[in-house]
């Protein structure tokens, strides 16, 4: 059975390879900010593929914050520093736990949330950036959770029961797809949003009509996690 | 809008170009990552690093050399410096002892210097402190910042932690510890007269009545107080003065050093009118003045008006503050 790790790592590879290819999105979103959201974004996401390699040495945590630090190092900026914060926080959530479970992923990724909100100066939803879709990604998440694991304490998916089972592609997959949607619908509503904060937030009402680049980001990451753990 | 500049993107490069360039024997730089550091060889001292973004000159950058800062990150005007220069920066200039980032209290600027040294924790690099600076008594929350801003206040930190951290055997705990303090016993205040013009936009950072002044006045144009209609310079430096006193309080007694410093756009002479009334005011509530430092410390681009600092003194502090220093910053 294939190990929580080397998934990791293929989810790490494809969310890299999507956000590269989204170069040119990214770049258009951003034309109200510095227009270098997307060449930073490839930038960053083209170092963390050349060190795909080493991470398989490396432990889950370790992974995770292995790849924020490069991110932040590479895009540098403030986009850099939130997206990095966001692999570096969730790193730290998992730690030295080789076998986490559901919810400590759902943990790890609602701690990464909170730095990132503080780190922001306290970012809240309708800022227009990348919390927009984040922070309705993990309320999702926690919400199927507790729908498939409390409302049915004893299910047993994929042969394992409740809440303390290490986590398995099949238990993942219905938390992450949930992530999905919320965060696409979060960034949906960023469209018609006036930034509050980056440079964007400079320009006022000129901000309005168009997606912010930062949680089409988050939507491209749990697009790409979902269709790994499909494909296992 | 005319400055003495060529592209508005260019802006920070070059003004470190002509810096490096302006002191050969005394500072080094990576233009390209708008770090400079101190090039006369220190041994066996706590590195002592400070950045922001630019358009405060004569801070930081102007402040490195012995005695003051040894590496200052230059962010974009009024944007933070970025992650990788502020780690490049501290592994350049660590020298086994530690480093001690002083950050100014603005949002990005704490971003950025967290994750660096969460970096380089990460990456078993120099061990590193850091203290937040938030000296500006106007407003508790700003737009890019929670709490309290730093501002000119931050100068007397790098002064007397940059000549502390050149005594022997001075450890980077002592140091963050003695900045703290220093941090805790200044209070500032400012006011402008009219805005700054960023090269980036061309026109005024914000809007500003001609006989408006804005009462404590962020260093990018953030708003502050409120807004008071025009007075003469007695009323208000009698004003900020008096604001700044209740807020530590400084009591009679006390013995405090002055700075009155220039936001960039305000002629020294005026700032030495707002000194004498300042100087008055303090002698008027028996405050003893050790120092007055007159001039544009940490400005805010073209913006006309000029700040208060008081900081208290102890023994070591008025020492430490007449330490000798080596600063691009001069008059001959």
């Amino acid at each position: 059975m294939i190990s929580q790790k080397e998934i990791l790592i293929k989810v790490i590879e494809n969310i890299s390879r999507n956000l590269i290819s989204a170069e040119n999105e990214l770049t258009e979103l951003d034309s109200m900010g510095d227009a270098d959201c997307g060449s930073g974004v490839r930038r960053g996401f083209e170092a963390v593929l050349n060190i795909l390699k080493e991470l398989s040495s490396l432990e889950l945590g370790e992974i995770l914050k292995r790849v924020g630090f490069t991110l932040a190092y590479t895009i540098g900026g403030t986009s850099g520093a939130m997206l990095g914060t966001g692999f570096i926080e969730t790193g730290k959530g998992i730690a030295d736990n080789k076998e986490p479970t559901v919810l400590d992923w759902i943990n790890a990724v609602d701690g990464a949330l909170l730095v990132i909100k503080r780190r922001g100066g306290n970012t809240k939803i309708g800022d227009k950036t990348l919390v927009d879709s984040l922070e309705p990604a993990v309320a999702a998440m926690k919400s199927v959770y507790e729908k498939i694991y409390e409302i049915q304490p004893q299910t047993t998916i994929d042969n394992t029961i409740g809440n303390n089972s290490v986590a398995s592609p099949m238990q993942i997959l219905p938390i992450i797809d949930a992530a999905y949607r919320a965060a696409k619908l979060g960034s949906d509503r960023t469209i018609d949003m006036i930034a509050k904060k980056g440079r964007a937030s400079y320009v006022g009402e000129r901000s309005k009509g168009n997606r912010d680049p930062g949680s089409l980001i988050i939507v491209i990451m749990f697009e790409s996690a979902l269709n790994i753990l499909k494909s296992i | 809008m005319k400055k003495i500049i060529n592209k508005p993107e260019d802006v920070v490069y070059e003004m470190l170009k002509g810096l490096l360039s302006s002191n050969p024997d005394k500072l080094a730089g990576i233009l390209e990552k708008r770090i400079i550091y101190r090039k006369d060889p220190y041994l066996n001292k706590v590195a002592i690093i400070s950045g922001s973004g630019s358009g405060h000159e004569p801070d930081q950058a102007f402040y490195v050399g012995k005695g003051m800062l040894d590496a200052a990150c230059a962010g974009p005007v009024f944007a933070a410096p970025t992650l990788d220069a502020i780690v490049d920066a501290a592994k350049i200039i660590d020298r086994g002892r530690g480093v001690l980032f002083l950050v100014k209290n603005y949002t990005g600027d704490r971003a950025n210097f967290e994750m660096a040294s969460e970096m380089l924790e990460f990456e078993g690099g120099p061990n590193v402190e850091t203290v937040i600076i938030n000296d500006d008594v106007a407003v508790k929350d700003s737009t890019f910042t929670a709490g309290r801003r730093g501002v000119a206040g931050a100068i007397f930190v790098y002064k007397i932690v940059g000549a502390k951290s050149e005594e022997e055997g001075v450890n980077l705990q002592s140091l963050k510890k003695l900045a703290m303090q220093v941090n805790e016993n200044v209070r500032s205040m400012g006011f402008a007269l009219k805005s700054c013009t960023t090269p980036a936009k061309g026109s005024p950072t914000f809007e500003l009545g001609s006989d408006e002044i804005e009462l404590g006045v962020g260093l990018h144009g953030e708003p502050g107080r409120q807004r008071l209609k025009y007075m003469p310079a007695n009323e208000i430096i009698k004003i900020i003065t008096e604001s700044v006193i209740e807020d530590l309080p400084f009591r009679p007694f006390d013995e405090v050093a002055v700075m009155v410093n220039g936001l960039g756009g305000t002629p020294i002479g005026e700032l030495y009118i707002a000194a004498g009334i300042v100087l008055d005011i303090l002698k008027g509530k028996n405050i003893k003045v050790f120092r007055t430092y007159v001039n544009n410390f940490c400005t805010s681009l073209d913006m006309e008006g000029c700040s208060v600092s008081l900081l208290r003194l102890n023994e070591e502090f008025k020492r430490l503050l007449c330490a000798p220093v080596d600063i691009p910053i001069r008059y001959f």
